[in-house]
């Protein structure tokens, strides 16, 4: 492997030019990749290194939306006071990922490409909606987060472009990420729950996201139990009902965290408790 | 290819694969404090601080750490003297294979959040494993740490 | 010189700085590398070796196969381990070739690159597939070994068996018992969990074999090394080192006779580090167990009989075992209650899976659980009181403990406790119950269970020391065995210090070459406190004895220690999400029985440590062995307990025992483990009226037997 380049680009001019190489790969923090060269596992003969591309930082966008940079490390996010409020499952989730030095060095923009159902960050991102910018040669375009986890440890970003932002939607005024970690906290969850929500003025639901990690092959939208809860009025009899229909639209593998079925029922549990989490904070004006 | 860049203080210039990893480069380098534990950032054994952040050098690449100031558990003691008194003091330790982590793992945690409660220690240095003490002295070392001037 | 005043820890400076060397850390001139290519497949012949692409990597020395080396089978009783597999693998995770190269990245990336061509046996990867009748060989001839215990009669894939009493009379006793209990308790394969992944140096130097090896066993295991070389004990040095963990995992020659034979055949010194999978996938484990229960009572709660069926998965070799007998002890004795009738047959078997080998407390873990489950599974049929029915069945000072023949081998015949605290120590535990049902989440049960322990505390084995002075009015102090992380070291200082009359500060202890002091049998078993404090004694005697200013050196072969032991008993509260089976341990308490304490924070940690690791055992960890391979193969599958998963701890210290020597020690190391898993269990079965007879007590385990009936 001492064939292999790392490159360091100044621009994003430079950096998109690099990546149309075939056998070239973007690298935020590396850890992912570090990890997959050790073993072995990677065919590529140049890295290139976002790191000093100046594509990270968090900063309040047009319509208050709140636009995140491709190379903002999860500490970053965890740190930062924008994410206070209606987005505040983002700091939730963001603080819990791995330890101190997962979150010192991990990107949130090669957090969504690693594609792994069971990290923190990518569920909390879908249930707040938005967008993500990509860059490459043929020049920027938008994926909605709804549609960017494609697949197993597969995103909708190709091999030569660069996540250069993350735009976090405004239409929720609350929202709640969940985690079920009943042995270890430091380990994937069994399952794991973001919601966000808004109601009118009539206090009624008109927007509603439930996002699923660690309970398919990807983070997922339940969007039949996000459907349902659309015209109500919260109530603890419409998170039981949108918890169980999350639970059947989940479709999670069996693994040393437990069993299809295990996780199937915690999908429900978990889904009710992180709506739970919105309801309470509803009552009081907080979240 | 070449890697520049600061080590405890000091430049250096170094050969390096551009595949190697940050612990590695700086084993090589004679300062053995970081050692290789589970190898997949983990454990902590191999935390070093880059750019004043704790890192797992096990999976850093070390051609990521150009023009970056790096610090290891050797460099660290010598600049804040009250980290070793602390572990000492309080034997945060048995057979110290870990300690060194759990060193560097203090000092960043002291300049991250320097009026951390014992659940905060607790929270943040589980993510450096003994297998050893039960951890009950290390916590302790690190809150007299946090105390310390 | 101020007397004995307690410093800190002597290596406290040096680890925590960073400059502690451990074997991973030394390098020698011309030292080379070696990695090994490990097989894929739990049983398999190996049909033919292809070197060539390896052979062409750059940096590659050399590939070696078994044929290669000039080495026999080795191991710490029984010699059945091979340094790489010769005609057949049997386990996944055998070496079967090493690579020598100048770095370790390209010996590793060569031995990616050898082909094996394999042909598929059938394969008994779990100890009831390998006892039952016609199951595949492990061993073609398991007998033949030199150490074996097991007859061609008895057969099959058995690494031993140990029987002891009488099946019929514990029969006829139960019989006749007013309340008995039936059960199957299981426990899964853990590992040792140090950090410091095995290395290993050899090099041949002035036609001897120099081995720095991360071993807590120095003596034994240059008795192993010449023996598997065919060496004469004297060609052979093992140099002193720095161990990063041990738990039992580092007593065997591990990579040693591989290394030692790479060198002979490079000419250099060769380094082998183990990457952390290796030691996960293919070290040595805790032996699995399935281990069945029949215990009776009469209407009064006395225990009538005991019967243990024990199947020990022993993985694909026993010669990690260091116990004559092939066994590990503690699944042949009864604990610690006046049991009127008693009997235990423990069958290790080969299987094709890892090696199975000694963990802190070997058997102690799963028998307790098996013990204390059972207990008070059979405290709640006779309507009686955990506690209570322990205060009329436990061993007291004085006692006979007529299963005493079944502590194998240090001890023979009925033994009478001249202490044995558990009483005291029970009290105590009951004392430090506090209440904690208001930190119990809104919605979760609450339950507390209990769990008791007894060990003797041994002082086996020949032990060396020698005190020289040294100029200043200093003195040194030369010890054979490792400090493996407990302190040791520190002790022998803290005692020499007190009884010599001088500063700690003014005494260094000092780890010696097998060279410079004769035999000692290697950390383990707890002993070293114990036979550390009596070759003290008997070297601090010498010394004041002295003519001029020479040094002394002492040799103690056997110790006048007094039949006493140490008790534990430990309470655990819990709460239990009846919504998901998610178990919340609020407290561990342990209360230990203790004679003087020579370093308190040192024993305080192994306290907590052994704690930790028996929370491991209970809740945590779990290397996931099927189809013959460990699943769990790196940490962030194995999951060690963080300093967030550790539940609140408290000690109460019961002071006022009988100890070993005239530092009156009692040993500990291994104390703490064994009961954390059936405290924890009483407390789950007492919080959800649900019995949990397996290991690990996972969330979704709670949450299936709570949707079954109440057990």
């Amino acid at each position: 492997m001492s064939d292999l380049q790392v490159l360091t680009p100044r621009t994003l001019e430079e950096a998109v030019a690099l990546l149309a190489d075939d056998g070239a790969i973007a690298i935020g923090g590396g850890t992912s990749t570090a990890m997959m060269l050790k073993a072995g596992l990677l065919d590529v003969s140049t890295l290139v290194n976002l790191g000093r591309l100046a594509l990270s930082g968090i900063a309040f966008a047009d319509n208050g939306t709140i636009a995140i940079g491709g190379t903002t490390t999860i500490r970053e996010i965890a740190a930062s006071p924008l994410f206070a409020g209606s987005t505040s499952a983002l700091t939730t989730a963001a603080r819990v990922v791995g330890n101190p030095r997962v979150r010192a060095v991990a990107t949130v923009g090669g957090t969504i490409v690693h594609g792994d159902p069971r990290q923190d960050v990518p569920p909390a991102l879908l249930a707040l909606g938005g967008s993500v910018t990509l860059a490459s040669t043929r020049g920027t375009r938008e994926v909605p987060l709804s549609e960017f986890f494609v697949g197993f440890m597969e995103s909708a970003c190709r091999e030569d472009e660069i996540v250069t932002r993350i735009v976090i939607g405004q239409d929720h005024d609350h929202s709640a990420y969940v985690r079920f970690n009943p042995a270890s906290e430091d380990d994937y969850a069994v399952v794991a729950v973001a919601a966000s929500l808004a109601l009118d003025a009539t206090g009624r639901i008109n927007s509603a996201r439930i996002a699923l990690g660690g309970a398919a092959a990807t983070v997922i939208l339940a969007e039949e139990a996000s459907e349902l809860m659309l015209g109500e009025k919260p109530s603890r009899d419409l998170w039981h009902a949108a918890a169980n229909t999350a639970m059947r639209e989940s479709d999670p593998t069996s693994d040393r965290r437990g069993s299809v079925e295990y996780k199937r029922q915690m999908v429900s549990v978990i889904t009710e408790r992180a709506l739970t989490k919105l309801a309470i904070d509803v009552d009081n004006g907080l979240a | 290819m070449e890697l520049r860049f600061t080590l405890n203080d000091e430049a250096r210039s170094v050969q390096i694969a551009p595949d190697a990893m940050l612990l590695d480069v700086v084993r090589s380098l004679g300062l053995t404090g970081a050692k290789e534990g589970c190898g997949v950032g983990i454990c902590g054994l191999c935390t070093l601080v880059v750019d004043d952040l704790p890192v797992s050098s096990c999976i850093y690449l070390a051609a990521l750490a150009e023009g970056r100031s790096v610090w290891t558990v050797e460099g660290l003691v010598a600049r804040d003297p009250s980290l070793l008194v602390a572990f000492v003091e309080q034997e945060g330790l048995q057979c110290g294979i870990c300690t060194p982590g759990q060193v560097v793992a203090a000092y960043t945690l002291k300049r991250e959040f320097p009026n951390a409660s014992e659940n905060e220690v607790r929270e943040y240095m589980a993510g450096n494993l003994c297998r050893c003490t039960g951890y009950a002295s290390i916590t302790s070392s690190v809150l007299v740490y946090l105390e310390n001037r | 010189m101020s007397a004995g005043r307690a410093g800190p820890r002597m290596d406290a400076e040096s680890k925590a700085s960073g400059s502690t060397k451990y074997v991973a850390d030394i390098e020698l001139p011309e030292m080379v590398y070696a990695a090994v290519t490990r097989s894929g497949y739990p049983h398999a012949r190996i049909q033919s070796i292809n070197t060539s692409a390896a052979d062409e990597m750059p940096g590659v020395i050399g590939t070696f196969r078994a044929s290669d080396l000039a080495v026999r089978p080795y191991g710490r009783a029984v010699r059945d381990i091979p340094a790489l597999a010769e005609s057949k693998v049997r386990y996944v995770g055998e070496p079967v070739v090493a690579v020598v190269a100048s770095s370790r990245l390209e010996a590793e990336r060569a031995a990616e690159l050898v082909e094996i061509e394999y042909g598929m046996l059938p394969s008994a990867t779990t100890p009831e597939d390998a006892v039952a009748s016609g199951a595949p060989l492990v061993h073609e001839a398991a007998s033949d070994y030199v150490g074996a215990v097991i007859t061609p009669q008895q057969g099959g894939n058995l690494q031993s068996v140990v029987t002891v009493g009488s099946r019929a009379e514990v029969d006829a006793a139960l019989a006749s018992s007013a309340y008995v209990v039936d059960h199957v308790y299981q426990t899964q394969a853990v590992h040792h969990g140090y950090l410091e992944p095995h290395a290993c140096i050899a090099s041949w130097h002035n036609a001897r074999l120099h081995i720095w090896l991360a071993s807590k066993a120095p003596h034994p295991l240059k008795a192993q090394i010449s023996a598997s070389l065919n060496l004469d004990p004297s060609e052979v040095v093992i140099e002193p080192i720095t161990l990063g963990g041990d738990f039992g995992g580092k007593g065997s020659p591990m990579e040693a006779p591989l290394c030692a034979e790479l060198s002979r055949l490079t000419g250099r010194p060769v380094k082998m580090v183990l990457r952390y999978t290796d030691d996960l996938i293919a070290t040595e484990s805790r032996h699995p167990s399935r281990i069945r229960v029949r215990m009776g009572a009469d209407a009064d709660g006395q225990l009538t009989a005991v019967a243990y069926d024990v199947l020990l998965d022993g993985g694909a070799y026993g010669g990690y075992k260091p116990s004559p007998h092939v066994a590990i002890h503690s699944v042949t004795e009864p604990g610690c209650y006046l049991i009127p009738v008693f009997f235990a047959e423990c069958r290790t078997a080969y299987t094709h899976t890892v090696p199975k080998g000694h963990m802190r407390a070997p058997g102690g873990p799963q028998m307790v659980f098996a013990t204390e489950s059972a207990f008070d599974e059979l405290a709640l049929e006779a309507g009686i009181d955990p506690i209570e029915m322990r205060r009329r069945n436990i061993l007291k000072t004085g006692d006979v403990d007529a299963q005493a023949a079944a502590r194998d081998p240090l001890e023979l015949g009925p033994r009478q406790w001249q202490e044995y605290r558990s009483i005291e120590t029970l009290d105590a535990a009951v004392a430090a119950m506090r209440d904690h049902t208001h930190e119990v989440p809104e919605g979760w049960l609450f339950g507390r269970g209990i769990a008791a322990y007894g060990r003797g505390t041994f002082s086996y084995g020949t032990t060396t020391i020698r005190l020289a002075p040294l100029p200043g009015e200093r003195l040194r102090v030369e010890v054979p065995y490792v400090e493996t992380g407990t302190g040791s070291h520190n002790m022998v200082r803290e005692l020499v210090a007190r009884a010599l009359d001088y500063s700690p500060d003014e005494v260094e202890v000092v780890q010696v070459t097998t060279d410079d002091l004769s035999f000692d049998a290697g950390a383990g078993g707890s002993r070293i406190t114990s036979v550390a404090s009596y070759a003290v004694d008997a070297a601090v005697k010498a010394w004041r004895g002295r003519l001029g200013d020479e040094a002394v050196q002492v040799t103690i072969d056997e110790t006048a220690a007094p039949p006493v032991g140490s008790f534990i008993v430990q309470v655990a509260e819990v709460a239990v999400d009846p919504a998901t089976g998610q178990l919340k341990v609020l407290e561990l308490i342990s209360a230990v029985d203790v004679a003087n304490v020579v370093n308190e924070k040192a024993h305080q940690m192994q306290i907590d440590g052994g704690v930790v690791m028996g929370y491991g055992f209970a809740c945590l960890e779990d290397l996931d062995e099927a189809d013959g391979q460990v699943w769990a193969a790196n940490l962030g599958e194995y999951k060690l307990p963080t300093a967030r998963d550790v539940p609140s701890l408290r000690t109460v210290l019961v002071p006022g025992g009988r100890g070993h020597g005239t530092a009156n020690v009692k040993a500990i190391a291994e104390s703490l483990t064994p009961p954390v898993a059936a405290a924890i269990a009483n407390a789950v079965a007492d919080a959800t009226g649900r019995r949990l007879r397996r290991l690990p007590i996972t969330s979704e385990a709670i949450f299936a037997a709570l949707a079954g009936p109440v057990s």
